[in-house]
Parts: structure tokens; C-alpha cells; sequence
């Protein structure tokens, strides 16, 4: 400070200014305001550091009141309580007590400042230093620390895992909300007890030296549990598995150990039922299991051993005829023919239901399939089978589709060979092949204008050895659109029909739509 | 020796099968096995068979489905064995079941016939069979011999032609 900032009051003698240059010296380089003021608060001596505070430089200030840095009130207070002072006996000292308040800086900013005051009474005049700290940053860290705290806090108290806190000798020092949700202690009735208090007693002492040994290790945090179950006991007794996790920091030289355990009863609960559920689940998926080799031996069997009665039949019967042609009558014939005819109508019911067990079993094998090509192969076939020449098909342009190609050729056989069948009578048939695109799936379509059917028997179409109409009227055996139904079941797909009597017949079909499908 | 062996359990089977071949003078080509054992004990010449002349058959018509030893057995039994790996064999069976169809190839039988139901269709097959294997087709070497001592085979009694 030099001597032009702060005049001083010399004293009587060359020690006395030497005191003033030593003061003088340490208020120049003191990081908090030094502000002398006279008996009437105006300002006497601005130090460095006041400068620093304010912003004002000392010539601005000395002589103004003191109002001009620190807020009136505060000064108002003081006076008072300068003038109790200023009675008492013991009047030449301080009113050092610090006081908070505000400053106000030369651009009228204010900011929080801690001041105390010192009175030096010098008998005809009276002297106050005011000492003013700006505590703004300390403020600020406070209330960091304040915030900090409390969202630990609220963190604390919102969790759903138990948070607990033991000293080195093992006793409770938190315990949040979730503790007291899930051990059904109150805080105040668990701080301090032992950690045992919330154990099993069959576990308490592994525990604590699993604490000990936790403790001198290097680990900062660790998973406990990981390999064996931990298990809490609540305020009632009744224990519950727990999954739990510790951390321990040193505070003062003492650990501190924080323990955060879940209550896992319920998941326990869960997983034994999910485990449950998968066990009824594999019993189910191996009784299906045994039924479909069941089925399978069943298939396999139907396929060799009826098969083979039947040829006999067929084959004995055709040798009775040729070796008995002199000897049987019209009658004869007729009954040997039967014999016959039945044996080759059976042949074709065990064929067909053995191709519809078949497609039920077999897998699905996917690519991608254009229909309207297999479409074609089958009309040239069935052209070819048939001979016959007054049918007019119409085929339109048909989306490819993904699927298996065997399965989706054998629904365009069944559904195109009925649609020839069934349009035997007429002397014109006309059958048309189609598809409409949907959001979600393609519906493919075949009408004829054959006999049709009554729909009041639509529900029987698809049913196997269904027959909506006698052998001796239309052949068949009932089996192909319960072969077309099993197929695009199997591809995710419907099926139904809609027809009139003697005004022909639409089926249906859908799959779902696919990617990158093109139309053909 | 006889040309061509018929692996049958069925008599009735046996019986229209000869029928077929007899139609077409083949049938007194054949000896009848009745299982997979015999056909076995025949082939090996072991057995019952153990003095019968050396020579393996032209065509084995062995059927799939027989009590103890099965048509497959018999099959991967032959095509093991190096004496008797090079006799074409073919399936001629009730069932076209595609499980079989596929293990009858993957252990090298020569042909897969299913039998039809319809006796026509069925005299037509065995002929088709009965004539390629043992006319039309070149039988690989050793399949010969002279005419055995068949004494102890079942034979199609009563219905040569």
C-alpha cells in the first residue's frame, strides 16, 4: 500500500513508524478488503485488496460513506450496536463476530461477503476497520456440496435395492428407504445395530469375514453372491434370497462399507416358474414328439402292410376271373369285378391319405416358387391326361411367391383338376386362374363354371374324405383340397371356397406376401 | 443256378410274382428266400445252403418289409461283403415311402420298383423287371455257375407254365 492510498495518523516516534509501514505492508498484500471508516462511516482507508473487491481504486472511495460498498442496512444494524458498545465499559475493542452480507461492487454487482469490524476507540475519535471477504466461490461450492448431498440423498431414498452403510466394527451407519422397505426396520431402529441384525444367523459370521477379507484386499467394489445365494433376514425373521454388491472407501482413516442388496425373491419366483413352464413345455413337445413317430410308424405301416392284402385281392380276383371265365355267369363276373374295383378304390384312399399324412409330416423346404409356371405345367399335364379339347382356360400374370415348389404344385393340381372335373358336363368350361395383391397377402383364385356346390356345405370342402357329391357322379376319393388346406396351412396361409349349385365354383387360396416378389 | 433270387415273406406275394414271371417263362429262373435270413444263408452258402453250387444270382428281388432280417439289412450286409457286392439288387416293395427310397439308394441298390396294387399293372412291372435284369441287362463277372442243387429251396411248386 503506499502511503498515498492510506493516509495514517502518524504516531510520536520512529518506532511508531515503522509499526505503520510493517501494517501498512501486510494490509497491502491481505487478500480480503481493509476498510477503515471515521464516527461518521466515511471511508478513511482503502486497501489493496478493497480495490481488488470493489473495483473502485482508493481516491474514489476515501471520504465517501461507507454506504457506497456495503448495503445500508447492514450498516444501520451496526450503528446500533456500536452504540451499546460504544457505553459499555470495555469499549476500545472489537465487534469482531462475522457477519454475512452483501457487498456491492463499482458496477453495482453485488455479491455475498463476510464482514467483521473491529472499533478502536482512540479516545476523541473512534476508528471502525471493517474487514470484508468476498465468499462468493465459497458459496458456490456450498451449494454443490448442498446439491450433491441432496441428490445423493434423493438417490438414496429412491431405490429399490437396500443401501446400507457399516463402520469397520460392522455397525449400521445408512440405511435408506429400500432397506426399510425390504428388511421392514425403520432407519432409526437400524443405525447402529449390527450388521447382523439383518442376517441369518447360519450366515452372519461368513459374512462378516467376508467383510474382513474384502476389506484388506485391493478391491474397490466387488460382487458378492456370484457364486452363492445371499440371504437377508427381515424384522419378522422370514429370510429371502438377495443378490448383493459392496463397496468401501476410507473416510478419516476408517472404512466405511456400503452394501447394496436386491430383494430377488420374486425373480426366484419367476425363474422357478419359467422353469416349470419349460419342463410342462418339454413334456408336451416329447409326448408330440412320440405321437409323431407314432404316426410315422403308423404311415409307414399302412404304407407296406394294407397295401399288400389289397394287391392279393385284386390279383386273385383278376386270376378267379381268368381261370374260371367258362364256368361263372354274368352274376359271377359282376361280383368278381366288384372284388376287383374295390380293392383298387382302397389301393387309392390309402395312396391319397398317405400323400396327406405326408404333407402334414414332411418338412417345408422353401425357395422361391413362380406359380404361374407351375401353374402352366399343370394345365399342359392335365390337358394332355384329360384329351380334352372345350376347355378355355385364362390364366393371368401371378406373383411369385416363396415356398415349397412340390407342395404349391400339388395344390394347383387339385385345385385345377377339380376345376376340370367338375366342368365335365359342361360344353364349354371356362376356368380362370388369378391373384389380388393385399397389404399382408396375396389371394390367389380358381373359378370354374362348373356344377358348383351348395355353400351350406362349404365347411365340409376341406374336410379329408369329404365328398360333396357321389362317385358315380364325379370320382374322387375327398382328399385333395384337405391336401390343398394342409399345404398353404402350412405356408401360413387360408382357404375357402364359394359356390352355386350349377353356377360353378371359386377357391381360394392366400400366402404371405414376401419380399422382393415379381410379377410373372 | 438259378438266375434270380426272390427275397419274399409273403406266400401270396410269392405266388403272384411267380404268376408274372411264369407269363414270360422266367420262373423257373428263380429261388425264394422267405426272410432276409435265408436270403443271407443262401448267398454266403452257409446254412441249409451250405452245398449248393458257387455262383452268385443274376438279380436279387428283395422286398423291404420281412420279419427278423429286413430287405435294407440284406442289402447293406451284400454291399459290404466283396464276393457278393457286385449282385444288382432291386427293391420291390409295397411302399414308396421316400425314407426308404433314399437309404435303398444310399446303400447302392441297383433299381426301386413298387408294387401296384392293380394286378395288371403289377404282372406288367415284374415282367419289366423280371426281362431287363435277367435278359436285357450284362450281368457284372462271377455271377455264374453251373445249375445247382437247389433241393432244399422252396420252390413255386404247381405254378410253372
Amino acid at each position: 500500500m503506499g502511503s498515498d492510498t492510506a493516509p495514517m495518523r502518524p504516531a510520536g516516534n520512529t518506532t511508531g513508524y515503522a509499526i505503520l509501514e510493517l501494517v501498512a505492508g501486510i494490509l497491502g498484500i491481505a487478500e480480503d478488503a481493509v476498510i477503515s471508516v471515521d464516527e461518521t462511516y466515511r471511508i478513511t482507508m482503502f486497501n489493496q485488496g478493497g480495490e481488488r473487491v470493489f473495483g473502485y481504486s482508493s481516491q474514489e472511495v476515501l471520504g465517501q460513506p461507507l454506504d457506497l460498498v456495503l448495503p445500508e442496512y447492514f450498516w444501520e444494524t451496526h450503528r446500533l450496536h456500536v452504540a451499546e458498545v460504544g457505553e459499555s465499559e470495555d469499549g476500545s475493542t472489537n465487534v469482531g463476530e462475522r457477519q454475512e452480507t452483501y457487498g456491492r461492487r463499482k458496477d453495482r454487482s453485488e455479491f455475498p461477503a463476510e464482514v467483521s469490524i473491529s472499533d478502536l476507540d482512540l479516545g476523541e475519535e473512534k476508528i471502525f476497520t471493517v474487514m470484508v471477504r468476498d465468499v462468493t466461490e465459497r458459496k458456490r461450492a456450498d451449494e454443490a456440496l448442498r446439491s450433491s448431498e441432496a441428490r445423493f440423498a434423493g438417490i438414496l431414498s429412491l431405490a429399490e435395492d437396500a443401501v446400507i452403510s457399516v463402520d469397520e466394527a460392522h455397525r449400521i451407519t445408512t440405511f435408506n428407504q429400500g432397506a426399510e422397505g425390504i428388511f421392514g426396520y425403520a432407519s432409526h431402529e437400524a443405525i447402529g445395530q449390527p450388521l447382523d441384525l439383518l442376517l441369518p444367523e447360519r450366515f452372519s459370521e461368513i459374512h462378516s469375514s467376508h467383510i474382513v477379507v474384502f476389506g484388506e484386499s485391493g478391491d474397490v467394489s466387488r460382487k458378492i453372491g456370484e457364486r452363492r445365494e445371499v440371504c437377508g433376514r427381515r424384522k419378522d425373521g422370514s429370510e429371502f434370497p438377495g443378490e448383493a454388491s459392496i463397496s468401501k472407501f476410507e473416510q478419516g482413516g476408517e472404512k466405511i462399507f456400503t452394501v447394496m442388496l436386491r430383494d430377488i425373491s420374486l425373480r426366484k419366483q419367476a425363474d422357478n416358474e419359467i422353469r416349470s413352464l419349460n419342463s410342462t413345455l418339454k413334456r408336451h413337445a416329447d409326448h408330440l414328439a412320440t405321437a409323431n413317430r407314432e404316426l410315422e410308424a403308423f404311415s409307414y405301416s399302412v404304407s407296406h402292410d394294407l397295401r399288400a392284402p389289397l394287391r392279393h385281392i385284386h390279383g386273385f380276383a383278376d386270376l378267379l376271373q381268368k381261370h374260371s371265365a367258362t364256368s361263372l355267369d354274368e352274376i359271377g363276373r359282376h361280383y368278381v369285378k366288384t372284388i376287383s374295383d374295390s380293392a383298387k378304390q382302397m389301393g387309392r384312399l390309402i395312396d391319397d391319405l398317405l400323400t396327406f399324412s405326408h404333407m402334414s409330416r414332411s418338412d417345408v423346404r422353401t425357395t422361391a416358387v413362380n406359380l404361374s409356371h407351375l401353374a402352366r405345367e399343370v394345365i399342359q399335364e392335365l390337358e394332355e391326361g384329360t384329351g380334352r379339347q372345350n376347355i378355355v382356360w385364362q390364366l393371368d400374370p401371378l406373383p411369385d411367391v416363396e415356398g415349397d415348389a412340390a407342395m404349391l404344385r400339388l395344390v394347383w393340381v387339385n385345385l385345377l383338376s377339380n376345376a376340370v372335373k367338375y366342368t365335365g358336363t359342361r360344353s364349354e368350361a371356362r376356368i380362370e386362374i388369378g391373384s389380388k395383391a393385399h397389404q399382408e397377402e396375396i389371394v390367389f383364385f380358381v373359378r370354374d363354371n362348373g356344377v358348383g356346390f351348395d355353400m351350406q356345405y362349404a365347411d365340409k370342402l376341406f374336410g379329408v374324405f369329404q365328398r360333396l357329391h357321389r362317385s358315380d357322379e364325379f370320382e374322387g376319393t375327398g382328399i385333395g383340397l384337405a391336401n390343398v388346406q394342409r399345404i398353404i396351412h402350412r405356408h401360413g396361409g387360408r382357404t375357402w371356397g364359394e359356390g352355386v349349385v350349377d353356377g360353378g365354383a371359386t377357391f381360394y387360396f392366400t400366402l404371405p406376401r414376401t419380399k422382393g416378389e415379381t410379377t410373372k | 443256378m438259378k438266375r434270380i433270387l426272390l427275397v419274399e415273406d409273403s406266400a401270396n406275394d410269392i405266388e403272384l410274382t411267380l404268376m408274372a414271371l411264369a407269363e414270360h417263362n422266367l420262373s423257373n429262373e428263380v429261388v425264394v428266400a422267405r426272410d432276409g435270413e435265408e436270403a443271407l444263408d443262401y448267398l454266403h452258402r452257409r446254412g441249409a445252403f451250405e452245398s449248393r453250387e458257387k455262383g452268385n444270382p443274376t438279380v436279387v428281388l428283395l422286398d423291404l418289409k420281412m420279419p427278423r432280417v429286413d430287405g435294407l439289412s440284406v442289402l447293406r450286409e451284400v454291399r459290404s461283403d466283396p464276393e457278393l457286392k457286385l449282385i444288382p439288387i432291386v427293391l420291390l416293395t409295397s411302399s414308396d415311402e421316400e425314407s426308404d427310397v433314399a437309404e435303398g439308394y444310399n446303400l447302392g441298390v441297383n433299381a426301386y420298383v413298387v408294387k401296384p396294387v392293380d394286378f395288371h399293372e403289377f404282372v406288367d412291372a415284374i415282367k419289366k423287371v423280371g426281362l431287363f435284369w435277367s435278359v436285357t441287362n450284362v450281368a457284372p463277372p462271377d455271377a455264374g455257375g453251373g445249375s445247382g442243387s437247389p433241393s432244399q429251396l422252396r420252390r413255386s411248386g404247381g405254378i410253372n407254365p
